[in-house]
């Protein structure tokens, strides 16, 4: 029986007490029921830039494994040490971030113990689903609401198809939405050029409230695609009324990302640019960054060397070669560094992963190695992968990386549990 | 031969048989009568006041049970659901142009550039639309544009709504964009704003445009 379950969630909890007590419920009254994290300091920010079907372990801080096989194409003369750390990444892509992300560095492993591939025919196992989804749960949702705050977009992504390849359940209220074009976010999170003959927000506010009530009935009996469209109308009308954010213009994204005028989310770099934009003109609190197609960091090629599949990735990465037609992904991820991630007043934590860490095989392993870069993150490595690219004994799973992140958005007390890399996220 | 035949013919006949097993009625694949008896108030899904309970199966089905490996039952895990009910999608961008021109009679100019705004599966993937908050603002805004037009020269809507305006306003346009009619608490609704929520609106026609571009925002209008 597939019937809208009306549970307490956090946003019916705020109608309630906002009917019962005026106009001015808020966030900050509700108590113990709302995450308060980062009301009186810097917003905290999570984006997820997500290499599907990868990513190689010699990116995300272990190229040095490689060196003495020169498995995966790895020499001493294209990785780059960071500091005087353990974490080694390959020079012409990673090691190009911006010195304050390089410098704000953890490598961290993650053995999620599934090696097969998440995809339409696999929807419920495979790596991603591993690292993405907390039983009925969703990891991106669930921190979402724990980090707090009021955002209209508390979390959104962007892709061609969901986190995991489906539809992700919403959390204590808090869903995760797709956003497809740069100008229309501009728009709903009312930071563009006041246009005079533009409805006014708090009346569209109303009029889509309206909407939602008249809905309501068809939404009930429509459950089974009609209940996101709940939320959908939650969130336009927060947004239409709050007061209009510091203006994010498009030029200024255009100008910044290359995106040429075009305000789709259909380029790499306009992803980036969007996160940006939820951002600032939003202050949306996730935001996952899938690359597109299906399995699209899968190499499994194999040469005369060995698997080929450190140079593919470092083509797809810089569009060359092979993939000279193709995006170079490392330029815009540079941009989105440069200008949030030591932002004032904000805590951008960026992790920059894929789900399953590939053998000297060409083949793919049980885990993967996430780089976290953030203000609150400190250089290093923990549980890095062997030379097989294979983890130890011990290395903590999923959740434990997800108590990292928390960690590192000084999100209060400890929704993922402890944190086992604590000694990175300071 | 023969018996293969008749085996073959008799298996089809209690497949077919079993189709209809929530509802011995003959009528059940055309989505009539088929959600619950006539005595069951709000159950039935094409009544304008129906209830979740439109949803349920009513009748136990027919047919035989079968048990998984693990001792369990195969139908335990099936959805109590009727046929016929649970149906709405959301309409494509590809018919949104043809769906404005039914209800207001012009399509808002800025529709023909707003592909991007909308949930299109990429190529070579199905996926079925749906909507976020932006893409549903988006919508708003579209509407706001045509219902600007729609409004700008019917005497009637020259000045501020009263509840019987409104009532009548919101009834026509519910009738004719959601090709059903309005239940009585939907025109309520409707009637609300257009009279009290939007009264900080001075322009009369500015505040039909409102109530307009809501109507073209509910989700009857944007489902099939």
């Amino acid at each position: 029986m597939r019937i809208h379950d009306p549970k307490l969630s956090r946003r019916a909890l705020m109608k309630a007490l906002a009917a019962a007590g005026g106009a001015a419920a808020g966030a900050r009254i509700l108590g113990p029921f709302v995450p308060e994290a980062m009301a009186a300091g810097e917003t905290p920010h999570f984006v997820h830039i997500f290499f599907n079907g990868g990513l190689n372990a010699l990116f995300a801080g272990c190229a040095d494994k490689y060196l003495t096989a020169g498995t995966f194409g790895v020499t001493s003369t294209n990785v780059k040490r960071l500091g005087t750390s353990d974490v080694y990444t390959d020079a012409t892509t990673f090691g190009t971030f911006p010195q304050f992300a390089l410098d704000h560095w953890a490598s961290i492993g993650v053995k999620h113990g599934n090696a097969l591939h998440t995809t339409p025919q696999n929807l419920n196992s495979g790596g991603e689903h591993a690292f993405i989804r907390d039983g009925g749960n969703c990891y991106l949702t669930q921190l979402a609401y724990y980090m707090g705050g009021d955002s209209a977009f508390k979390a959104v992504y962007f892709g061609d198809r969901p986190p995991a390849y489906q539809a992700q359940p919403a959390f204590q209220g808090v869903p995760i939405q797709r956003i497809v074009n740069l100008a229309d976010a501009i728009k709903a999170a009312g930071s563009d050029t006041p246009d005079p003959n533009a409805p006014n927000r708090p009346l569209a506010a109303a009029s889509l409230e309206t909407a939602q009530e008249m809905s309501k009935r068809q939404i009930t009996t429509n459950a089974g695609r009609l209940t996101p469209l709940t939320d959908a109308y939650d969130s336009a009308a927060a947004s239409l009324k709050k007061a209009a954010p510091k203006p994010v213009t498009l030029a200024e994204l255009n100008t910044a990302y290359g995106l040429g005028g075009k305000t789709g989310t259909d380029s790499y770099a306009s992803m980036l640019a969007g996160a940006e934009l939820m951002i600032r003109a939003a202050g949306t609190n996730v935001i996952n960054i899938t690359d597109f197609g299906l399995a699209s960091w899968d190499f499994h090629q194999t040469g005369t060397g060995g698997s080929l599949n450190g140079s593919y990735s470092r083509q797809k990465m810089t569009g060359t070669g092979i993939f000279g037609g193709a995006a170079n992904r490392i330029a815009p991820i540079k941009t989105f560094l440069e200008r949030m991630l030591n932002t004032p007043d904000r805590n951008v934590v960026v992790c920059v992963s894929g789900e399953l860490v590939r053998l000297p095989s060409g083949d793919h392993g049980d885990g993967t190695v996430a780089v976290l870069l953030g203000k609150n993150v400190k250089q290093g490595l923990s549980f890095p992968v062997t030379t097989q690219s294979r983890f130890a004994a011990g290395t903590p799973g999923v959740k434990e990386f997800w108590a990292a992140v928390a960690s590192a958005l000084r999100v209060p007390g400890q929704p993922f549990g402890a944190n086992p890399h604590s000694a990175l996220t300071a | 031969m023969k018996l293969c035949l008749h085996i073959s013919l008799l298996t089809t006949a209690l497949a077919l048989g079993s189709l209809t097993a929530c509802s011995a009625d003959p009528d059940a694949l055309t989505g009539r009568k088929n959600a619950a008896g006539p005595d069951t108030p709000g159950a039935n899904p094409d009544d304008p006041n129906a209830t979740p309970a439109a949803l349920e199966c009513t009748v136990k089905p027919e047919g035989r049970s079968y048990i998984l490996f693990d001792g369990t039952k195969l139908e335990t895990t099936r959805a109590n659901e009727n046929v016929g009910v649970n149906r709405a999608r959301l309409k494509p961008f590809a018919v949104l142009q043809g769906e404005y021109q039914r209800a207001i009679g012009l399509v808002p100019a800025s529709l023909a550039a707003s592909a991007g705004s909308f949930d299109a599966p990429p190529p070579r993937w199905f996926e079925e639309a749906q909507h976020s908050g932006v893409s549903l603002n988006a919508i708003f805004d579209v509407s706001f544009e045509g219902c600007l037009a729609y409004t700008k020269t019917p005497a009637e809507l020259a000045t501020a709504p009263t509840a019987e305006s409104a009532a009548t306003f919101c009834g026509s346009l519910m009738r004719k964009a959601w090709s059903r009619t309005a239940s009585p608490d939907e025109i309520a609704s409707c009637t609300n704003l257009a009279t009290t929520k939007l009264a900080a609106e001075p322009d009369a026609r500015r505040r039909w445009t409102y109530v307009c571009s809501s109507i073209l925002s509910s989700s009857q209008f944007l489902t099939f």
